[in-house]
């Protein structure tokens, strides 16, 4: 290993280590090692900073920088769960699933399945807040997911039953427990007011807002988060909707696709014809179909 | 295009100024530079350095963008933090910069704490003075002295 690589990765450990509950940079790591002799052997000392203050700089807004970002991309799971509780979470998930990717947006990437081991960080409303960060997760894989090509006429009409439909990357849907797209929408408008934090009114929607989750009761829903023009957005879909797309997802051919969405449903045969023009129509126009 | 950092720390290992270091990057790369002066004088007060040393290193003819900003003064060291307005000694950092590169595309980086859109776009403008002032030989007598 060459001189340089050995110092990266040696700064990379002290900078990357979590931080004590004080968010100071840590005497000794967790495996023992004294923090204070790495940094004096690494770093130069100036007129003002010993070597460990210099390095803990970098120690705490790598992690300051980490918690922001993940604060803004699980702004409802906040709203469920309270700040206090949102902090705890954030330190212990982010130690035990560090950042991996080049890009802070993967941070929540194991947010979910963590979280169905670790239900203690969103008693006692689990279910509310685990519905909560399914759909934020889907607004970030929506937000940024790639698109492909649209679907032509050329290839709509070389379609059977037998055929398999291609869906946008960017599509996600949901089957929730709660209704959290109005939830989320109403956090995501209170925190884009946060200019006017320290006013009356902006006191009175956070209240409100609180009371609203207080107050959440169950209601199934079935939900498209989507993409259309640079904008994420939540579309509110039938059961036989979800069915069919998730089947479609899936790899299923049409003919059975539409099998699986009309199984058990309560919509008559006769309406069943229109009912699937009515989808695809909708579906088509806003460019869900590619090639 | 290769930007510099702002630090705040040294290694023993080091062998070279990081001007000189950007410098054989961006010659070995065939490169341009974004110059980010604010960068260069958070570095100069945690590394006591003087920051028109490192403005008249860089290759004048490689500086394809400038990137301002405000920083937060600390007790025993500044850092980077894009929550203020541009600071006096930045600006004479920039009004430097682009006397030997020309004038330059400039980036006004302010992404926290962000005030009202007139005011980012105010101080935003306050750049076009000084690459007046460096299209004006005149003017340019006049930076000279300030700094």
């Amino acid at each position: 290993m060459s001189e340089l690589l050995e110092i990266q990765r040696r700064v990379a450990a002290a900078v990357m280590h979590p931080l004590t509950r004080q968010e100071t940079m840590p005497r000794r790591r967790r495996d023992g090692a004294s923090n204070k002799s790495e940094e004096d052997a690494l770093i130069k000392p100036n007129d003002r900073l010993s070597s460990f203050e210099r390095l803990e700089i970098y120690n705490r807004q790598y992690w300051f920088r980490l918690y922001s970002s993940f604060e803004e991309d699980f702004p409802g799971l906040m709203a469920v769960i309270g700040r206090k509780k949102f902090d705890a979470l954030t330190r212990a998930y982010l130690t035990d699933f560090p950042s991996q990717s080049f890009s802070l947006r993967n941070l929540g990437s194991q947010l979910e399945r963590w979280l169905l081991t670790h239900r203690e960080f969103i008693a006692p409303r689990a279910e509310l807040a685990l519905d909560m960060i399914r759909i934020e997760w889907a607004h970030i894989e929506a937000f940024d997911s790639a698109a492909d090509p649209l679907i032509d006429a050329d290839d709509l009409a070389g379609i059977h039953d037998g055929s398999q439909l291609h869906l946008q990357p960017y599509l996600r849907v949901l089957e929730l427990r709660y209704p959290v797209d109005d939830l989320i929408i109403e956090v995501r408008s209170e925190s884009g007011s946060s200019d006017a934090s320290s006013n009356n009114a902006s006191i009175a929607r956070k209240r409100r807002t609180v009371r609203h989750i207080a107050a959440m009761e169950q209601e199934e829903i079935f939900l498209a988060v989507h993409r259309h023009e640079n904008s994420v957005y939540y579309k509110r879909l039938n059961r036989e909707d979800h069915l069919l797309l998730s089947a479609l997802m899936a790899g299923e051919p049409i003919g059975k696709a539409i099998d699986l969405a009309f199984a058990d449903s309560a919509i008559p045969e006769e309406d069943r014809v229109p009912f699937l023009q009515t989808a695809f129509q909708s579906w088509s126009s806003l460019g869900w179909f590619t090639r | 295009m290769v930007e510099n950092v702002s630090s705040y720390a040294e290694y023993h290992a080091s062998e070279m100024t990081e001007w000189e270091f950007l410098n054989e990057v961006v010659e070995r790369a065939d490169c341009g530079i974004l110059l980010d002066v604010n960068n260069i004088y958070v570095s100069s007060q945690n590394h006591n350095f003087d920051p028109f040393t490192y403005v008249n290193a860089v290759p004048a003819e490689r500086i394809a963008q400038i990137h301002i900003a405000g920083h937060s003064r600390f007790e025993k060291y500044i850092l980077d933090t894009h929550d203020h307005p541009v600071l006096e000694p930045v600006w004479q950092l920039y009004a430097r910069t682009i006397e030997r590169a020309g004038p330059t595309a400039t980036l006004l980086e302010w992404d926290d704490n962000i005030p009202s859109f007139e005011e980012v776009h105010a101080e935003a403008l306050k750049a076009n003075q000084f690459l007046q002032a460096a299209a004006k030989p005149a003017v340019r007598e006049l930076a000279e002295t300030t700094r």
